[in-house]
């Protein structure tokens, strides 16, 4: 088959996935609706997590015809400015991230609030950054969001950052369990900003950094857990690199899709009547693989530039 | 080549000093112990003529998804097969290197070990190399206790309440000879 032909189907397939994802996404729009309660913040980063898909969304927006673009950006912005959710940010200082990261990913497409901006300053008056006991890949996560809602006007020393995480230092993948697949993960994403910036690191560094994550790859597709598969290919769709297990692993990936768009978390997971908060984690990750892969494929083919 | 004379002298001194409890366990311990003489004095194999192959496999990629029942049945299929019946592509040589080593690694993280054992000695008998694999072997030697038996399987046996019988040892050690035989 001709390569154009090829590289349609493939698009086509993704898009096709992608859109399938976004119409369940947008019938459960209502359930991302964050419940302001400290003692269980799982509704928060549900709500966080979809205002982080909506500003890559927002980008790869022309490739999904689903997306309703204005209907998601009304959801996230009516509850970002409930002033339940907006004071919380002040009022709980110990879990005050999970209040402020929706207004963070908001404000790297052009949103502003004055009473944010506000709280911003006074997290930097209480010394917020020095103030939290988190895993190296969580303090990437923090230094990521706050770079990329544009309220920092340096870049943060990645490569500093990057050698304090689990991916730098481990020497191979046999150690590495559930928990460490997701800092991997979620450090290469934070690294790239899910593609829009190449890795600032070696040839050999990212060579080594691709081996591991296809040989987790191996693992996750073996014991079929969609969820961290999902995850690592993205990774290497913004590491540029299809191998031969790319390909097997994203087969496997894309045939785990539930008829209705929604994305199962592991396999043998008995469909239920409401499936969304067991589904819409993976499904999220589903929207991120698509998105990066075709982005990545024009990458290549010298549509992007 | 990597040396494994230590661990296999460890296992030779098990091996002698073990008293079988029936015929089966009289032939492990005499197959365990050519093993080891074959490992150590390598020179003494008889090299045959390179046969034709009669299969050739492919896809390795799709042997990721298959499930331990048929992917332990290829694995000890192409050990058992006379040398050179299993053949790959050139071209798919690193893929295959990959794909089991990684599969092998994957079985290690949940301490199936024989899987690990079965997919080494496939691999080996299929002539490959890939950092993975290496891993792996040295996963494999790991297992092995100071008395030179295979088989870290306390936690099993107490979970179980099966005893932890000299014939399974027997049988664990008896595989991992067999791999490192291919190996050396």
């Amino acid at each position: 088959m001709h390569q154009t032909n090829m590289d349609d189907i493939q698009f086509n397939l993704l898009r096709n996935h992608a859109n399938r994802s976004i119409t369940w996404l947008d019938e459960n729009l209502e359930r991302f609706y964050p419940i302001v309660d400290p003692k269980d913040t799982s509704s928060l980063q549900a709500f966080s997590e979809l205002s982080l898909l909506y500003v890559y969304l927002a980008e790869w927006k022309d490739e999904f015809s689903a997306f309703p673009s204005k209907k998601w950006m009304d959801f996230i912005l009516k509850n970002i400015e409930r002033p339940d959710f907006a004071q919380m940010a002040r009022k709980r200082p110990s879990i005050t991230f999970s209040f402020i990261l929706p207004y963070l990913m908001m404000r790297s497409i052009g949103y502003r609030s004055e009473y944010y901006e506000d709280t911003l300053k006074f997290l930097d008056e209480w010394a917020f950054f020095r103030s939290i006991e988190v895993v190296p890949y969580r303090v990437l996560d923090l230094e990521f969001m706050y770079w990329k809602s544009g309220y920092r006007e340096q870049d943060p020393n990645w490569i500093h950052l990057f050698n304090q995480t689990l991916l730098a230092r481990c020497k191979d993948p046999l150690f590495l369990d559930d928990e460490a697949a997701y800092s991997i993960t979620h450090t290469l994403f934070y690294l790239t900003d899910f593609g829009n910036h190449p890795l600032i690191l070696s040839n050999m560094n990212s060579n080594r950094m691709t081996d591991i994550v296809e040989c987790l790859l191996v693992h996750y597709l073996r014991v079929q857990n969609w969820d961290i598969l999902g995850e690592l290919l993205i990774n290497l769709n913004v590491l540029s690199q299809q191998s031969p297990l790319y390909k097997e692993a994203a087969k496997g990936f894309l045939q785990a899709w539930n008829e209705d768009g929604s994305v199962p978390p592991k396999a043998l997971f008995r469909k239920e009547k409401d499936d969304f908060w067991t589904c819409y984690h993976t499904t999220l990750v589903g929207m991120l693989f698509c998105g990066t892969a075709i982005k990545n494929n024009k990458l290549k083919k010298g549509v992007l530039s | 080549m990597r040396s494994y004379t230590t661990n296999i002298k460890r296992s030779e001194t098990w091996l002698q000093n073990i008293v079988p409890q029936n015929d089966q366990e009289e032939k492990l311990k005499q197959l365990g112990i050519l093993f080891c003489n074959r490992i150590i004095n390598p020179a003494d194999l008889q090299k045959e003529e390179p046969a034709s192959p009669q299969y050739v496999l492919q896809h390795p990629t799709t042997l990721i998804r298959m499930n331990r029942e048929d992917l332990f049945a290829l694995a000890q299929k192409i050990s058992l097969s006379e040398e050179d019946d299993f053949a790959i592509l050139q071209e798919e040589k690193g893929v295959w290197g990959q794909t089991l080593g990684g599969l092998a690694l994957s079985y290690a993280r949940s301490g199936d070990l024989i899987m690990v054992i079965t997919l080494i000695r496939a691999a080996a008998c299929l002539k490959l190399d890939h950092p993975w694999l290496t891993l792996a072997i040295q996963y494999l030697l790991s297992q092995q206790h100071s008395d030179g038996s295979f088989g870290l399987l306390e936690s099993e046996s107490a979970f179980s309440g099966i005893e932890l019988t000299q014939g399974i040892k027997l049988h664990i050690t008896i595989e991992a000879l067999w791999t490192i035989s291919k190996l050396s």
